[in-house]
């Protein structure tokens, strides 16, 4: 099931001035924690974190090959059952700044957050509605080695107007949602008409003060 | 124009803009999005004059979500007045815009028509700004 390994090394030392030159060194810092584990300094290689991160995303098992030493010399132990559970980014160039690997455990349910993919949305009869996907992300609670990769849900069907809610999927065998139920997911909403006729001129009137308007209910 | 309802002040400090927008600086709602590059003060009517342009080039397709909210009152004196005596009045509104910060998002529509209609947009601010696209997860889906 983890196909995917991703090469790791362990770091000694922490803090922004040891994160900067490892990302100049084009590394990446990163850390690694579980349950019944001490969490651990690492970096990986930002080219291969990539590749790794563009197939697996945060849904995947992987196994961390951790080596010693900042390069990774010499050989190590071999991490498995490893989810990426956050990715760092700079806001503007979009760059990942740190990565955060959990460690499942592979004994009991974890909660997971998964994407959902809309199917048949080429399919669905053209009736001048816009597909609104409100809900991209969904929480499951599952057993690691039952996680899916997205839930799929099909608009093939839907009209405008019509709305499916969280309580519409089916989630697959051994997962349970945990989002509310009347969530909405997806929606087809008409188009937005035009406000052609500037919205009327309201001229900047100033907005009522919190303490003035108590004040004069009291009075 | 937007502004807000109910303020607990009239008048407000200035305030610095230093730094990134950590915040509100992915794109959440729509497929598609116009990102700060530069800190600023965005005015009601800049905010008004974007959304109108995104909302003529696009007709009668997609739909849009402002991002920013102008919620902080900036004040004049009048001209040719003395120094002293006091604050000016409220004049205007602004939304404080650090770099990064996603102004608007567009759905509903095709790349090409999104970035059309963001750049129209762009032009109306005081800031240089970038098209984005959704980040999908696991997914670099930026593009200048």
């Amino acid at each position: 099931m983890t196909d995917f390994v991703l090469a790791a090394s362990k770091r000694a030392n922490v803090g922004k001035g040891v994160a900067r030159e490892l990302r100049r060194r084009g590394r990446v810092p990163a850390v690694l924690y579980g349950p019944g584990r001490e969490p651990a300094a690492l970096s990986v290689e930002l080219r291969r974190l990539q590749d790794v991160f563009a197939k697996v995303g945060y849904t995947h098992l992987l196994n961390l090959e951790i080596t010693e030493g900042q390069d990774g010399e010499a050989a190590g132990e071999i991490v498995s059952n490893v989810v990426i559970k956050e990715v760092q980014r700079d806001p503007i160039s979009g760059d990942i700044l740190h990565v955060d690997f959990y460690q499942v455990p592979m004994d009991r349910p974890v909660q997971f957050t998964v994407p959902i993919v809309l199917t048949g949305v080429e399919a669905r009869e053209n009736d001048g509605g816009i597909i609104q996907h409100d809900l991209r992300e969904i929480d499951i609670e599952c057993r690691p080695d039952m996680l899916p990769d997205h839930i799929t849900v099909d608009v093939s069907h839907l009209k405008a107007g019509d709305v499916v809610t969280v309580a519409d999927i089916t989630p697959p065998a051994g997962v349970r949602i945990l989002n509310s139920p009347d969530e909405a997911v997806v929606s087809i909403v008409l188009p937005q008409v035009t406000e052609e006729a500037e919205t009327e001129e309201q001229e900047a009137t100033e907005p009522e003060l919190v303490g003035k308007k108590k004040a004069e209910e009291e009075a | 124009m937007l502004m807000p309802k109910r303020v607990k002040y009239r008048k407000q400090q200035r305030g610095r803009m230093t730094g990134k927008a950590y915040r509100g600086c992915e794109v959440q709602l729509g497929e598609y999005g116009l990102q700060a590059l530069e800190p600023a003060w965005i005015t009601s009517t800049q905010i008004e004059a974007a959304r109108i342009a995104i909302t003529r080039y696009l007709k009668r397709g997609g739909k849009i979500w402002i991002r920013i909210f102008p919620d902080k009152p900036v004040t004049k004196k009048p001209a040719e007045t003395r120094m002293g005596s006091g604050k000016g009045t409220p004049e205007y509104w602004v939304a404080v815009v650090r770099p990064g910060r996603i102004l608007f998002e567009v759905a509903g529509i095709t790349e090409e028509t999104a970035r059309e209609a963001l750049r129209l947009a762009g032009h109306k601010l005081p800031i240089k700004t970038k098209f984005v696209a959704r980040r999908e997860a696991g997914v670099a889906g930026e593009s200048q």
